[in-house]
């Protein structure tokens, strides 16, 4: 090949470039889409897993304010996560999800919420109640409770840390404005405010099923406290006592299986290499169920027995799939494939939720069941490729 | 309990994160113009440009330190452009959109003008995405074959392949030469 002709190609390329227009990314743009892929990959650990300890749990006292006593904390290698979740709870509310500004779940509830600003998160409480994050006005965040008419209840001053709960929608936590976390249990009117004061700059990951005000396990991630550490996993009891999760084989950790004793999260995440896999671990003795280089972000099912799983690669406007893998053996149960993926949800223990667009831009709310059988389309509603979907899912 | 490092460490971060930002910030007024127009021809649409660039800064921005010190920003961005490309490509409607060696119907452009560019991108348009990666690397961003093979993690003989090739598929595309006036020299 000539240089001529090298030349011309690059010329050709120049011009071509110039369409791209003028970016308009602002620092508060790019630090959105780092909060979020941070959220997804949950407290990266500089170093990767050889920089982690052999101990399963180790104390730490971070906390201030509360009966938060590195003294009252379990001896490291004696995980207790187990103690305060209660894996018999079979109480289960269905998701909801939000399609052109209504809120609508499988069990019949549809309403438009009364709320300002739009809906960034949405959580159920509850049979009748829910729980709206959103950013009414001056960027600042606010948690809305919610009757089943979408009548906003009452209000709270929120830190924007997340807004979560325990996957089966009866209980659900944020962080006041004050620092302190809210626990909102089904069936209660009002949040109680647990005592303990979180580090700031804190995100709150997940709550543990079975919760109650006087024992409540959540975890939350707080900024690296060694020197050359991004982040740290805590899990936090209601009593203010805390835990620094390291599990050996993880280097983030993205969920913890519904009774505590199982973790999931990446065992690599190599940028450069363009590796990225993930595993189940045994959270007591450390031990490594399995591990695949083939899906991630792994999301455990309300009764803990099964997974729900997309691309390795996660961080793109959509994926390609979405698959259930056993928990004990990681062996795909189900997949769907042949849609852009964009979100995913458990709704029971049995069924699924995803949020899809086909070859022709169609948004879609797909229900599968983990047993097989053709998706049942939920929703359905004309948008464009590569276009945001007009169908959020919700918790 | 907390040792005195790890209380320092955690006094200063609110400093460290200023840090980050103001130098973050400077270097987000100086490379997004070039870093979007080598997004838009890895993916050949401005949304999709715009929505990989996005995350490659975003990852960039938890990365600062680390990548800052190994002065090779621009480089770390390029890999995650490519990256994100690839992951793009392989959503569905996106592999309906992958190309194959068989090259679009259309007619040979008689002069390097407005036509015979779009030729050009037409061509690589067509190219699967770590191909399409190579040619933008090595014609467009003037990386050396080395360098090129270091962002995509390929080897050498890799980029030679995918360069070459993609130039046989431009010849075959427009017969006689690229460059403006070498028709003129043909006669």
């Amino acid at each position: 090949m000539s240089t001529h002709d090298e030349q011309a190609f690059t010329e050709a390329l120049r011009i071509q470039a110039v369409g791209a227009g003028t970016p308009t990314l602002t620092l508060d743009d790019v630090r959105g889409r780092a909060r979020g892929i941070r959220r997804r990959r949950a407290a990266v650990v500089a170093g990767g897993a050889a920089a982690l300890v052999a101990a399963a749990v180790l104390p730490v006292a971070l906390l201030v304010g509360g009966d938060s006593s590195p003294d009252s904390l379990p001896p490291a290698g004696d995980p207790t996560v187990s103690d305060t979740a209660n894996p018999e709870v079979e109480v289960s509310y269905p998701p909801g999800w939000v399609v052109d500004g209504e809120v609508r779940s499988s069990d019949g509830t549809a309403f438009t919420p009364d709320v300002r600003g739009g809906i960034s998160s949405l959580l159920r409480i509850g049979a009748d109640r829910w729980l709206v994050g959103g950013y009414p006005g001056r960027g600042e965040f606010q948690v809305s409770l919610l009757d089943a008419t979408g009548t906003t209840l009452a209000t709270y001053d929120a830190a924007d840390s997340g807004l979560v709960g325990d996957g089966r929608g009866t209980a659900a936590m944020w962080l006041g404005d004050d620092g302190r976390r809210r626990l909102l249990l089904a069936g209660a009117e009002e949040p109680a405010t647990l005592p303990t004061l979180v580090p700031e700059g804190s995100q709150l990951l997940a709550v543990l099923s079975g919760c109650s005000i006087e024992s409540c396990t959540n975890l939350l991630e707080v900024d690296g406290v060694a020197p050359g550490e991004d982040s740290a996993l805590l899990r936090v009891e209601s009593n203010g006592d805390v835990t620094r999760l390291r599990i050996p084989g993880l280097v983030s950790v993205t969920e913890v299986s519904p009774d505590g004793a199982l973790a999931t999260g990446y065992s690599v995440v190599d940028e450069d290499a363009f590796e990225f896999c993930s595993a189940v671990v045994d959270v007591a003795t450390g031990q490594q169920l399995w591990e695949t280089c083939d899906a991630s972000s792994m999301r455990f099912s309300p009764d803990g027995t099964k997974v729900l799983a997309i691309d390795a690669y996660l961080d793109g406007f959509a994926q390609s799939f979405v698959e259930v893998r056993s928990t004990e053996d990681g062996k795909v149960l189900h997949s769907l494939e042949g849609y852009s993926v964009l979100d995913q949800r458990w709704e029971t223990a049995e069924t699924y939720l995803v949020s899809a667009q086909d070859d022709r831009g169609e948004n879609l709310l797909l229900r599968l069941h983990v047993d097989g059988g053709e998706p049942e389309v939920v929703e359905r509603r004309q948008g464009s490729l590569g276009d945001p979907s007009s169908i959020r899912l919700g918790g | 309990m907390r040792t005195a490092t790890e209380v320092e460490h955690v006094g200063t971060r609110g400093t460290e994160q200023e840090r980050v930002d103001a130098e973050f910030t400077a270097y987000l007024h100086a490379r997004p113009g070039a870093l979007l127009r080598t997004a838009y021809l890895l993916t050949g649409d401005r949304h999709q440009a715009e929505d990989v660039l996005q995350t490659a800064l975003a990852k960039l921005y938890l990365s600062w330190d680390k990548v800052r010190e190994r002065e090779a920003t621009d480089g770390y961005v390029r890999r995650i452009l490519v990256n994100e490309t690839t992951s793009l490509w392989r959503r569905p409607f996106k592999r309906r959109e992958r190309a194959t060696d068989v090259l679009p119907e259309g007619g040979v452009e008689p002069t390097y003008d407005e036509g015979q560019r779009a030729a050009v991108w037409a061509v690589v348009s067509t190219l699967p995405p770590k191909a399409r990666a190579v040619v933008v690397l090595r014609y467009y961003e003037g990386l050396t074959e080395s360098e090129t093979a270091d962002v995509l993690g390929v080897s050498v003989g890799t980029v030679k392949s995918q360069g070459s090739r993609a130039m046989a598929l431009l010849r075959d595309r427009t017969p006689g030469h690229l460059a403006p006036g070498s028709r003129e020299e043909e006669r």
